[in-house]
């Protein structure tokens, strides 16, 4: 027996929140939503420190927000595509405030130019605001509750996409609390599942290690029905803590806020600012490939040799963080460093390699359609808007943006189109898989999570060489014919975190394949995708790559960049 | 090293199998800038895969997905520090029906615009098999 919506949004974040209330306008339709957790108080949106760009400066004008968007993603971005969130950003972000969502300040000091760390990057006018993740997610939370035809399942996972032909049909879903197991069927699916930054060992979608529901199913989910998938290795990396605990983040910033150094493990001084941020990760990440890391993997930030006081490091500190939210992440700062108050005398490290967003992703056009009829994608999950590089600021507009219009185009097809009942068997078997979990004896996903995590760290990271990434491949591909296999989780049905981690593994495994494949299909550097084999970035490759489910085997081919505006200077 | 480790007694109950909710002890080892929510993840990750808590975390004390009662105080539990050797009492979330351990249903209530926590009526609706 199967659950019937009209259109089923996955994921409650900003993008899939903002697709279904669009679509929710149409009374006679119904929307279901789903999401891992409460809504509001789960996912990436959630955890986000809430700088937006739109433009609101006199002088400035969606033709330069567009201009400066395509520069910083290295001419990879589908243009179509800019042109929709430089135009509909504001319109999207002034409709998000009515609803509740107050920004804290017109950001002047990260607005007013490029940012520290990137020097000649970055936006050209100020447009920065800020609105706290937390912020931003109670006012799309309370507009879903607005519409009576909206449906919200909370604590519930999606597992598999169905299509038939080249339509999609519906979806499996696991409810995390009880452990039943739910068919949906939908005349149309809005993909909003996120990002991955949970398949790499450091990432800002992880705050202290825990989870951030980024484990990219969604990416697996649509691959598997049938979609393309494009830039999978783009993955933009940020400095992000190993020392100490409480600090949260990149501290690459402490060194242009306090005037302190970056050393390696024997105190030697390894690079100055300004620095473009890609090329500080790098020159971190050699460093520690050289073998002058620290124990824990990393390089040091200095702060004795700042000229500041310690009292003045901390206001820096303090005044660093997003300002209402400052105040309990300041306490937690406090109570956590109680033992050594004073911010000189932390031996702070950071690595080069922290996940912090995924720029590749499913195709979409300006409608949001996929390469699967019925089935759309918005938000981290879908690919071509950032292209090779993310500018800040972005993501919380793009989700918005493109959500809106996702839920939009999705219920236009729903409208004239009926459900398509789901193969009976293709839902049994797949109830058959994830119940096969449940043996006494095999391996636990963590540890499986934990290679795969490992084998991207070292060759699908910050800097790629094809032999390490042929090596990364071979791997994979034993991980699959030996681990996956034996995969075990702990039994019980109700609220089995162990279960929904051993039915994301295989997932993450495929994404993991797709990020390395297509890392050693581009044969050349371009953002945040570094060749140390092919260190230049070549004309002849201005062009996506793409990935699709072959017969038997994942296929890699390349696929047109759209360019509207905006050519690549010779 | 050598530091005492810290000392939790979780409350553990599964409504679909135990008769009867019970405490389990636990014994983590400290490190500095030990949180609550990660000594947490190092049961499940460690000592007891089955542990059920919800393990999502914004890193900015602001979301509250990882309220619990500690020592009979309701709190975030990625706000709380732990001190080497230190003993605690962690148990669900007061006033929200237990789904499992320390996972509770926090219901479906929201921020209306006068500031108030309501209940909301038929707009965001779980499933009756919820229940």
């Amino acid at each position: 027996m199967a659950i019937r919506t009209d259109v089923l949004v996955i994921g409650a974040g900003g993008a899939g929140a903002r697709a279904a209330i669009e679509a929710a306008k149409n009374p006679q339709l119904n929307v279901l939503i789903l999401n891992q957790g409460p809504v509001g108080k789960s996912g990436l949106t959630a955890m986000a420190n809430g700088g937006m760009q739109w433009v609101s400066h006199p002088d400035d004008s969606p033709r330069y927000i567009f201009e400066d968007i395509v520069r910083v993603g290295c001419f990879l971005n589908d243009q179509n595509l800019i042109e929709v969130l430089a135009q509909e950003a504001p319109e999207r972000s002034e409709e998000l405030i009515k609803w509740g969502a107050r920004p804290l300040a017109f950001d002047d000091k990260h607005g007013s130019g490029p940012s520290p760390d990137s020097p000649g990057r970055g936006p050209s006018y100020p447009r920065a605001h800020l609105i706290p993740g937390v912020t931003y997610m109670g006012a799309l939370r309370k507009e879903l509750g607005r519409h009576p035809n909206i449906t919200i399942f909370e604590d519930v996972v999606a597992t598999r996409l169905f299509s038939r032909g080249k339509r999609v049909t519906g979806a499996v879903i696991v409810d995390i609390r009880t452990g039943e197991y739910i068919a949906i069927e939908a005349k149309a699916v809005v993909l909003a599942s996120g990002g991955l930054g949970e398949l790499y060992p450091h990432s800002t979608n992880t705050p202290f290690g825990m989870r951030g529901h980024a484990a990219g199913m969604g990416y697996a989910m649509a691959y598997h029905a049938g979609a393309e998938l494009i830039d999978m290795e783009m993955v933009q990396f940020t400095g992000n803590q190993l020392w100490p605990p409480w600090l949260l983040g990149n501290p690459a910033l402490l060194v242009s806020l306090c005037g302190g150094q970056f050393k390696n493990a024997l105190g030697n001084e390894f690079l100055k600012l300004p620095q473009p941020r890609d090329a500080l990760q790098r020159l971190a990440y050699k460093e520690i490939k050289e073998g002058r890391g620290t124990e824990r993997g990393g390089v040091f930030i200095d702060l004795t040799v700042s000229p500041l006081s310690s009292e003045e490091i901390e206001e820096q500190l303090k005044s660093s963080l997003a300002a209402e939210m400052a105040k309990e992440r300041w306490k937690l700062i406090k109570a956590m460093s109680a033992g050594s108050p004073d911010p000189k005398s932390w031996k702070i490290e950071f690595t080069p390699g922290g996940a912090h967003f995924f720029m590749g992703g499913v195709r979409i056009n300006e409608r949001c359609e996929t390469s699967v009829e019925g089935l759309y994608a918005a938000g981290e999950v879908s690919g071509g808007v950032h292209g090779a590089n993310r500018m800040g600021g972005n993501a919380l507009t793009e989700i918005i943006v493109f959500g809106a219009r996702a839920g939009r185009y999705a219920a236009e097809y729903a409208g004239v189109t009926d459900w398509i009942e789901l193969d009976e068997a293709s839902v049994e078997h797949e109830r058959e898989r994830l119940l096969g979990f449940f043996k006494t004896r095999g391996i636990t996903p963590k540890t499986v999570r934990d290679k795969i995590a490992a084998l991207l760290s070292e060759h699908a990271g910050v800097a790629r060489t094809g032999t390490g990434l042929a090596k990364a491949l071979l791997h994979l591909e034993s991980l699959r014919t030996e681990d996956l296999p034996n995969l075990r989780a702990p039994q019980g049905l109700r609220f089995n975190l162990g279960w929904i981690e051993a039915i994301q593994v295989p997932h993450m495994l495929d994404v993991a394949e797709m990020i390395v494949r297509s890392a050693l299909f581009r044969t050349e550097s371009r953002g945040a995708h570094y060749r140390e084999d092919f260190a230049e970035t070549r004309s002849a490759w201005l062009k996506h790559t793409r990935v699709t489910k072959g017969s038997e085997t994942m296929e890699l081919d390349a696929a047109p960049v759209i360019i509207t505006r905006l050519k690549p200077e010779a | 090293m050598g530091e005492k480790p810290v000392l939790l007694k979780v409350f553990r109950y599964d409504p679909g199998t135990d008769r009867a909710p019970r405490y389990v002890r636990y014994e983590v080892p400290w490190r500095e800038g030990l949180l609550l929510l990660s000594a947490l993840k190092y049961v499940r990750d460690n000592l007891d895969e089955t542990l059920a808590f919800r393990d999502y975390c914004c890193g900015c004390s602001w979301c509250s997905s990882c309220l619990m009662t500690v020592n009979g105080k309701s709190i975030q539990t990625c706000s709380r520090p732990l001190e080497p050797g230190e003993s605690l009492m962690v148990e669900p979330m007061w006033g929200f029906p237990v789904i499992r351990d320390l996972v509770v249903d926090f219901g479906v209530s929201i921020t209306t615009p006068d500031g108030v926590f309501r209940k909301m009526e038929g707009t965001i609706i779980r499933k009756e098999r919820r229940h």
